[in-house]
């Protein structure tokens, strides 16, 4: 029974291969099964695709709309450095 | 200092800090989360760029020429960031119980509870977004930078432990407890 039911350490790591690589069948069926058993690493799940998410959305870049912007300062040092190279 | 290549196409670095320093400053900082390094891996970008004029051959737009650069960079940050000897090692255990018969299973004070607030109402997106960058900033460089190269780049693991010199199984470990050390500091903050 060991090896077919995951622990919650096994099933969140599961959950973390599986959000990135492909991890097979059975593995994708023993990740299912803990997790409907379980609500605590199903909201591991929800939460931390919700970090991947909004982490992503970050770096999605925006041309006309960017959040950051360098100093005058520090373009000037920019230029500086760039004109001695 | 205009200079044409020799497939006719032209390459204007003197406009680049003006035309293109935001651009990549907002593409570093989403990678490495810190201004100061976001600010220093753009001024070397372009003084990489300068150095490697002459291998611009137009296939892709400066702009698009610079960001290749710019991503190697920030692969060789973190690169430098892992494998250097200082790395603080972290306290971080893992949320499970190690003994026991409930060996494995969330260590109850440590579980993950329900998150308030719709994430889809900008202020609340924009306090998510704040404490995920804080919380970013608490990993070891070593796991932020897996973490980043992975869901961020998709970088393959292979190229992943190529660069920071760590085996498969390392990689997985590090993203993992990433990931467990996040999401618990997300919630600290969120549900303050």
């Amino acid at each position: 029974m060991d090896k077919i039911m995951l622990n919650c350490d096994q099933a969140t790591l599961l959950a973390t291969q599986n959000s990135v690589d492909k991890i097979g069948c059975v593995k994708k069926i023993q990740l299912n099964l803990h997790l409907m058993g379980c609500k605590l690493c199903r909201t591991f799940v929800k939460q931390t695709n919700q970090i991947t998410y909004e982490l992503k959305k970050e770096a999605e870049m925006d041309a006309d709309n960017l959040k950051l912007q360098l100093t005058v300062a520090r373009k000037q040092k920019m230029k500086t450095e760039m004109e001695k190279g | 200092m205009s200079k044409k290549t020799n497939t006719k196409f032209i390459i204007e670095p003197d406009k680049w800090v003006d035309q293109h320093g935001d651009y990549l400053y907002n593409f570093a900082f989403s990678r490495v989360y810190s201004k100061e390094i976001a600010e220093d891996l753009v001024q070397d970008t372009f003084l990489a760029g300068l150095r490697a004029m002459h291998s611009f051959q137009g296939r892709s737009s400066e702009l698009t020429w610079l960001i290749s650069i710019l991503k190697r960079k920030v692969i060789d940050y973190y690169r430098k960031a892992s494998t250097s000897k200082e790395i603080v090692a972290t306290e971080f255990t893992k949320p499970f119980r190690k003994d026991g018969l409930y060996e494995g299973h969330w260590i109850l004070e440590r579980a993950p509870k329900e998150w308030k607030g719709d994430l889809a109402d900008p202020i609340n997106r924009a306090e998510f977004r704040k404490i995920l960058e804080q919380c970013l900033n608490e990993l070891p460089e070593n796991w932020k930078a897996v973490f980043v190269l992975k869901y961020i780049d998709d970088m393959e693991n292979k190229d992943i432990c190529k660069e920071l010199e760590c085996t498969p199984t390392n990689l997985w470990v590090m993203l993992h407890r990433a990931r467990l050390k996040l999401r618990e500091c997300i919630e600290m903050y969120w549900l303050r």
